[in-house]
């Protein structure tokens, strides 16, 4: 009896709860009992769906199991095609960036007649410092021809075949290029030294040179066109008993990284009427 | 060897240690030389020297006469007591670097090339015997590998 009696007032309390929950439903009032479930129903409903999530997804898995290694293998294939393109475009990029500089040079120095080259190889030895290029004869490419960059003097072809050409670099001991202090119009010849170094020699000593001081090209002898940028002085070594001052150089130009370089075939000094082809 | 020198030009003169590249043709042809002997040490002299000269600066045979007297020099090592010594090729590219420079910048001095003995000895010379001997451990058992492979022995019972 007692149990159909509970059971009763259960079922009782059940239909009055769902009475009222109507009722609160249809009026505009919040609805209280819709509250307190929530709040009581939502942390369990949180733990619940994290943990069928993964479950979710394992079961997703297992569905698409077979499709798997074809879709990573096409995915393998596109991420390598994009990697690929990524690269080509960085390269394009820097070539840009390299013949725009190159452009600016050239219209900022129009008395020049310059022909761009790539630059192939190294010398293979380490004692002797040199380029070779992708240009030559063909080209119009002569012994003596001075080879630049926008940012300064990189050397001279010391060998042409017809189609290809060796630059013996600034720093190369054998060469030697006529300069002067840009500050202090100081003169001497730069000369190059064992590990890709530069020495200014042959500084008067009434002259003043310091660390920091620009050296560019003097032009003397008429083979290098005037005020190419050379080197930095990054120390001078001056002694009372000697005649000349010494200034070691930094080149401005990274000759061991260089990928493209100009060729100046022929140019015309400032002074109206004067013209070299170059050599 | 013209493959090797190649490599030198484009891709090792790119690695810079101590402001020197690696000699790739040098460290081959001392190998060689002493795994093979005089004969065959002389002939990759030759090949590689000349392959050296036709992508340098310097003037034409500088590089074949220095590596020819290197290689040989080499190759005397393989007829020595000391052949089966373990720090026979580490010795050997060591003197090899030394010799090949000093004969290399005497041939460029004598060509009437400017050279500053001081400097260079010290600032390039000394670094390149360091990194030579360095990537000799590398390059000799490769070698020695091709070599292996070239030399089977087979073992017959009679």
């Amino acid at each position: 009896m007692n149990v159909l009696r509970s059971r009763a007032t259960a079922v009782i309390l059940v239909l009055c709860l769902i009475l009222a929950w109507l009722i609160f439903d249809q009026t505009s009032y919040a609805n209280p009992l819709r509250d307190a479930f929530s709040r009581a129903v939502s942390p369990l409903q949180f733990v619940l769906q994290t943990l069928a999530s993964p479950v979710t997804r394992v079961v997703s898995l297992v569905g698409h199991l077979k499709e798997l290694p074809s879709e990573n293998e096409v995915l393998r294939r596109q991420n390598a095609e994009l990697r690929n393109q990524i690269i080509l475009l960085q390269e394009a990029q820097i070539e840009n960036e390299t013949l725009r500089r190159q452009l600016d040079f050239k219209s900022a120095v129009p008395n020049f007649r310059l022909l761009s080259a790539e630059v192939i190889g190294h010398d293979p030895n380490n004692l002797s410092q040199y380029l070779i290029l992708d240009r030559g004869g063909v080209d119009g490419v002569q012994r003596g021809m001075a080879v630049i960059t926008a940012e300064g003097l990189v050397g001279r072809i010391s060998e042409v075949s017809a189609d290809s050409a060796k630059v013996m670099l600034v720093t190369d001991p054998s060469s030697s290029v006529s300069a002067l202090i840009q500050r202090s119009r100081a003169t001497g010849s730069v000369q190059g030294y064992p590990n890709g170094e530069l020495r200014m020699r042959y500084i008067p000593q009434g002259d003043t040179v310091a660390p920091g001081d620009i050296v560019l090209t003097s032009g003397l002898g008429g083979n290098l066109p005037r005020r190419l940028v050379i080197g930095q002085v990054a120390s001078v070594q001056r002694t009372d008993v000697e005649m000349f001052q010494e200034a070691k150089l930094i080149p401005t130009v990274s000759l061991h990284d260089l990928e493209t370089v100009m060729v100046l075939l022929s140019f015309t000094s400032s002074e109206p009427g004067s013209e070299s082809d170059g050599k | 060897m013209v493959l090797l020198a190649v490599l030198q030009s484009t891709v090792t003169s790119h690695i810079r240690v101590l402001g020197v590249s690696p000699d790739l043709v040098l460290l081959f042809s001392v190998s060689w030389a002493l795994l093979e002997g005089t004969q065959q040490g002389l002939f990759v002299g030759l090949v590689g020297g000349a392959a050296l000269d036709m992508l340098s600066g310097a003037p034409f045979g500088i590089s074949t006469v220095s590596l020819l007297i290197v290689s040989y020099l080499a190759s005397l090592g393989a007829l020595n007591v000391f052949r089966t010594a373990r720090f026979l090729p580490y010795i050997a590219i060591a003197l090899a670097t030394l010799v090949y420079s000093l004969v290399f910048l005497g041939l460029l001095q004598m060509a009437g090339r400017v050279v500053v003995w001081g400097p260079a000895l010290w600032r390039v010379v000394s670094p390149a015997m360091l990194l030579n001997t360095a990537c000799m451990p590398l390059v000799f058992n490769l070698v020695l590998w091709v070599h292996n492979r070239i030399h089977v022995r087979t073992v017959e019972w009679e």
